[in-house]
């Protein structure tokens, strides 16, 4: 790779054009680097990354069922929400198609729990529409808010415990430990970091759709968010 | 192997508590992935040539590795390494799964197409693999359920269970996980006790019976078994994870 192409920091977007086709490739297959060699991740980065695909896979896989039941119930109570909730459902979609191509292309074992994960996401989402839609909002206000400081832990995990890695230029040999990180790891932090952006996306759209006048808000949200809590400690371990 | 029911009359905590935190944690994709076994290691070398050269005819016995630690000109101590031979039985499994890598990029695995095919033939494979010691299966199969090798012996099951899935392109995302790793690991224990009982040229009937048990469409019969095998691992699980924090 030349001296100039190197001095470009890794996420510089020229063009739409180039946007596109970085939308046209499949995310879940790291940019190849042939240029370099990446040496083992310790067992602890490992466990680590092992947590990160299972936790969200399930996560987006209950977002996604959320959406679902509040489509369910306000598509029918609510019908000018119905396309916001369908962009926002799609977008979860999305999410949780890349975390399972993730899981299963790194062999990493699914939660067990996703018969449960299904059944109680889809009721949380459809008994809080059925309450209000004001509830329902205050409901993805709990949690996106959850899941968005979810994703900054692990954004900063990746971010600092990463670095360490022996990595050599082939041809040189020379020693880029620290200096130049896999695309495995740093595209890894792209579809994390994009995905959080959209998660506060929904969280700001909910509160346009006057979820802090649900009655009430603080035990709604506050009782969202420590399920969620639970559940995120639950689904990184089983 | 071991037969999965056994199971459940030994102390299920302890066994299934390690069992799903034990599956390989987290394939790379750019970095390398460590392979279980060291071909550099002397305790490789040792274990390959007894393997090769005596296990055929002597078994999975200590006096296999003895002669291949002579013939190898090491000190005969060294065989205390081997923990009354448990470690050779690992061994053996270890070095047997991973050779799928090699078939998995045969002209025959590349030309077939669907999941069950593939899968059948490296079911087929890791069968036949056992061929030279088939007459010690047995003595195998007997001595993995022993309490001190069970652990190892699940966790290798679900390995290979795992690799041939992995191999013939499963995606499943959810329960179905775990469920086609269990019909793939209790129908290669049933397979492979088939085997070696089977006289037959070329064990032609134990190839038979593997074409039999994947047929296309073939549901998990086992469902009940494995609902009953999920609540035991689950509660240990939980509680062995919790505690962890
Ligand atoms: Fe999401
Ligand atoms: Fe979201």
């Amino acid at each position: 790779m030349s001296a100039i192409a190197k001095s470009i920091p890794k996420q510089v977007k020229f063009s739409t054009l180039s946007q596109l086709k970085q939308h046209a490739k499949d995310i879940t297959q790291p940019t190849p680097q042939p240029e370099y060699k990446f040496g083992k991740l310790s067992n602890d980065q490992k466990a680590f990354l092992d947590r990160v695909i299972r936790v969200d896979q399930a996560g987006e896989l209950g977002a996604n069922y959320i959406y679902a039941g509040q489509h369910f119930v306000l598509s029918r109570t609510e019908p000018q929400l119905k396309d916001l909730i369908q962009h926002m459902w799609d977008q979860e979609v999305h999410h949780h198609n890349t975390f399972n191509k993730l899981q299963a292309q790194r062999r990493v074992r699914p939660s067990i729990l996703t018969p449960i994960w299904k059944v109680g996401a889809f009721g949380l989402g459809a008994v809080t529409a059925l309450i209000s839609k004001e509830a329902a909002m205050a409901c993805t206000v709990a949690v996106e808010t959850v899941i968005g400081g979810h994703y900054n832990d692990q954004l900063r995990v990746l971010n600092t415990k990463f670095n360490d890695i022996e990595t050599t230029e082939v041809l040189s040999g020379k020693d880029e430990t620290g200096s130049v990180i896999s695309n495995e790891v740093t595209e890894l932090k792209d579809i994390i970091k994009t995905f959080r952006d959209e998660e506060l996306e929904h969280l700001d759209t909910a509160i346009e759709h006057d979820a802090e006048s649900a009655v009430p808000y603080w035990l709604i949200t506050d009782v969202i968010k420590l399920t969620c809590k639970a559940a995120i400690f639950t689904a990184e371990r089983v | 192997m071991l037969r999965l029911n056994q199971l459940y009359k030994l102390k299920p905590t302890r066994i299934t508590s390690r069992l799903l935190p034990s599956l390989r944690a987290y394939h790379s994709i750019q970095h390398d992935n460590a392979l279980p076994l060291n071909s550099n290691s002397i305790e490789y070398k040792i274990l390959n040539r007894a393997l090769e050269e005596y296990t055929p005819s002597l078994g999975f016995t200590d006096e296999a590795i003895l002669k291949s630690t002579r013939e190898l000109g090491y000190n005969d101590s060294i065989i205390a390494l081997f923990n009354n031979g448990s470690k050779f039985l690992d061994f053996y499994l270890k070095k047997q799964r991973l050779e799928l890598l090699n078939f998995i990029e045969s002209e025959e695995f590349k030309t077939l197409r669907s999941e069950t095919d593939k899968v059948k033939y490296l079911v087929k494979t890791r069968l036949l693999l056992n061929a030279p010691y088939v007459q010690h299966l047995n003595q195998l199969q007997g001595r993995l359920i022993f309490f001190e090798n069970l652990e190892d012996s699940f966790s290798e099951l679900h390995q290979l269970a795992d690799d041939v899935l992995f191999y013939s392109g499963d995606a499943s995302n959810q329960f179905d996980w775990y469920t086609k790793r269990f019909e793939v690991a209790s129908k290669y224990v049933m397979l492979e006790t088939f085997m070696s009982q089977d006289k037959s040229e070329g064990f032609a009937k134990t190839l038979e019976l593997v074409d039999e048990k994947f047929a296309e469409g073939s549901a998990v019969e086992e469902t009940m078994e494995f609902l009953k095998f999920n609540a035991i691992s689950l509660v240990s699980l939980i509680k062995s994870q919790a505690s962890r924090g």
